[in-house]
């Protein structure tokens, strides 16, 4: 048995399409991680259906709870545990749902405290598992719905400086995937298709009238132009080209206004979370720029970038540690995001 | 037997405790503004009852489930409370169907003595019901999701619908052109959460971690790709999700 004196956080996810439960140590140690993935059952439909996931999530939930608890040694959760966390937004309500009524129902049964997650709050505390971090810090969360540069000046405090004014960057790359043919969701692959490819077709980048926005619809509609157009050609286009060119233009642009905001808010450290961060052309160009600005560099570890409930637990540590407590009544909350700075 | 009541499949919130050795039952006390809140007032009201009836959840022996059908939504607050306090405690999960609750529940207060068979009735859109014919004591015959004038071809002489108030105008003139009668029940009165619990004593359990609620209705993702791979199978959910 762990000692009492440690923090364990029995944390749920269920914000999407996965179903997963954790047990997190002091906020940066990983005790246990089930995730349960239902992209198989989407891919028949071309996306996310709602509806499907919520079913879904629940003939899962009371499964990757046990085992998390299992693997964890987790046998008296009242004398075991200190809290019950789960996220509550952002994502798809009948999703969110699942996880919530998980995470209050076994909070209320241990007579435990429960604690409110924001989903964004948890990819960014993915990076707890590398290292501390140091403030201010600035943070790069890119994801299937959000694309956001964030300011924190201290722990656990999050303000947008920049967000994507259209489609997140990796709805873009899920968008470019399709119409490469592609299956959902398509990041990884279009990363190993770009991985063969040249950047040899200029995708425009579009401009902002906030510095640190973001936009990468522009950028879809001219590869689904440059498709259409050699089609209409018959002419054979370079698939591998394609995606190396369009994950080019996503990375500069992330880098760009990364690097524009560097300069202006001058943050001590870096942090990269969100699925895309598992993207290894974003990663190794986050990576030069943080050495060319001498800052501190935190990427969220590929297996933990996308979906899972250890970094929900990473991010009700904090919640825990400033006396963040929810009650029994708290809903969902599907459009959940930080504030503007 | 200590059993706990929870019924989230239609606008009101139906909770309750029941101790079948005293026949002592702590009710939930319905408020106006209930639709749509299950997710916020589930818990708070099974923690209230359980600190009036002075229990402890492991002392609870059975959660009896309206398992469906109901709104989708509905359906899940009330099966993710009950499957995650049963894998949590000593307790059984043990689902009901949604309609036999119905039909049952407005025996409660029928005089009719005539009445042989009850028609329980969800308005599922589009003059879509999900609907069953109860002959109480009998298990439950037709429940399924029809197109209303097909379900009411298969109505018995001598029964009587029961719906929800507000639910059930557009079926109105049918039901009396056919020569048959309905019951409109206020919807805080349409499941009795006694009843439940005590339908609990009864029925059959159900494994609380691999429970799903009966839906009765694909969706229509679903349905439109089964018609595309007639051979997949019927919708064998859990091949579609695996642990990574
Ligand atoms: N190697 C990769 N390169 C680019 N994109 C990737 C890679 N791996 C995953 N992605 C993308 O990451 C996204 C999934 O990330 P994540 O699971 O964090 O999103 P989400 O949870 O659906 O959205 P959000 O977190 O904003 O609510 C998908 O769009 C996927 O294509
Ligand atoms: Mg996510």
């Amino acid at each position: 048995m762990t000692a009492k004196q440690d923090n364990l956080i029995l944390a749920f996810e269920s914000s999407a399409d996965e179903t997963s439960a954790a047990v997190v140590k002091n906020g940066h140690e990983i005790l246990s991680n089930i995730v349960a993935t239902q992209i198989a059952s989407h891919q028949r439909f071309g996306g996310i259906v709602p509806e499907v996931a919520s079913r879904h999530h629940l003939e899962w939930i009371n499964r990757v709870t046990k085992e998390a608890l299992q693997e964890a040694s987790i046998t008296n959760p009242a004398a075991q545990l200190s809290a019950v966390a789960a996220t509550y937004g952002p994502g798809l309500v009948g999703s969110l749902l699942i996880g919530l009524m998980a995470g209050k129902t076994f909070a209320m049964v241990h007579g435990l405290p429960f604690i409110a997650v924001n989903h964004l709050a948890g990819h960014i505390s993915a990076a707890n598992f590398v290292q501390p971090t140091s403030y201010p810090a600035m943070a790069v969360m890119v994801s299937g719905g959000h694309t956001e540069l964030l300011w924190m000046a201290k722990e656990n405090s999050f303000q947008i400086i920049g967000t994507t004014l259209d489609d997140a960057a990796g709805e873009a790359f899920d968008k470019v995937g399709r119409i490469l043919g592609l299956n959902y969701p398509a990041g990884k692959e279009m990363q190993e298709m770009a991985a063969k490819g040249q950047a040899n077709i200029h995708f425009p980048i579009a401009h902002t009238e906030n510095t640190f926005d973001f936009s990468f619809s522009g950028l879809k509609s001219s590869v689904l132009n440059y498709v259409h157009h050699a089609d209409q050609l018959s002419e054979q286009i370079n698939k591998n080209d394609v995606a190396a060119s369009f994950q080019k233009a996503v990375v500069e642009a992330i880098i760009e206004k990364t690097e524009a905001a560097i300069q202006v808010f001058q943050p001590v450290q870096l942090l990269l979370g969100g699925g895309v961060a598992a993207n290894l052309a974003l990663r190794t160009a986050i990576e030069h720029l943080a050495q060319t600005y001498h800052l501190k560099l935190t990427e969220a570890p590929i297996s933990l970038a996308g979906d899972n409930a250890a970094m929900i637990g990473a991010a009700a540590y904090l919640n825990f540690k400033a006396g963040r407590f929810s009650g029994l009544d708290l809903n969902t909350d599907p459009s959940l995001n930080f504030s503007r700075m | 037997m200590k059993i706990l009541s929870i019924d989230t499949s239609g606008s009101s919130l139906n909770v309750g405790l029941l101790d079948s050795s005293t026949g002592l039952f702590f009710a939930h006390e319905h408020t106006k503004d209930e639709a749509r809140t299950h997710s916020m007032k589930i818990l708070p009201a099974i923690q209230a009852l359980m600190t009036k009836a002075g229990w402890s959840f492991d002392q609870l022996d059975r959660i009896a489930l309206t398992a469906g059908p109901g709104s989708f939504t509905g359906l899940r607050i009330g099966a993710a409370v009950a499957k995650m306090i049963a894998g949590q405690t000593f307790a059984e999960l043990v689902p009901v169907s949604t309609l036999e609750m119905i039909a049952l529940s407005a025996r409660l207060s029928a005089t009719d003595p005539n009445t042989t068979s009850y028609l329980p009735m969800i308005n599922a859109r589009n003059h879509n019901v999900f609907a069953a014919i109860c002959r109480p004591g009998k298990p439950l015959d037709d429940e399924g999701h029809w197109p209303f004038t097909d379900f009411l071809s298969k109505a018995p002489k001598n029964s009587i619908f029961v719906f929800e108030q507000g639910t059930g105008d557009d079926f109105k003139a049918e039901i009396q052109t056919a020569g048959l009668k309905f019951i409109e029940q206020p919807s805080e009165k349409l499941i009795d959460a006694k009843l439940l619990a005590q339908q609990g004593l009864s029925a059959a359990r159900a494994d609380a971690d691999s429970f799903a609620p009966r839906y009765l209705r694909k969706t229509a993702a679903e349905m439109a790709w089964l018609k595309k791979h007639p051979d997949a199978g019927d919708g064998d959910y859990a091949k579609y999700v695996s642990e990574v």
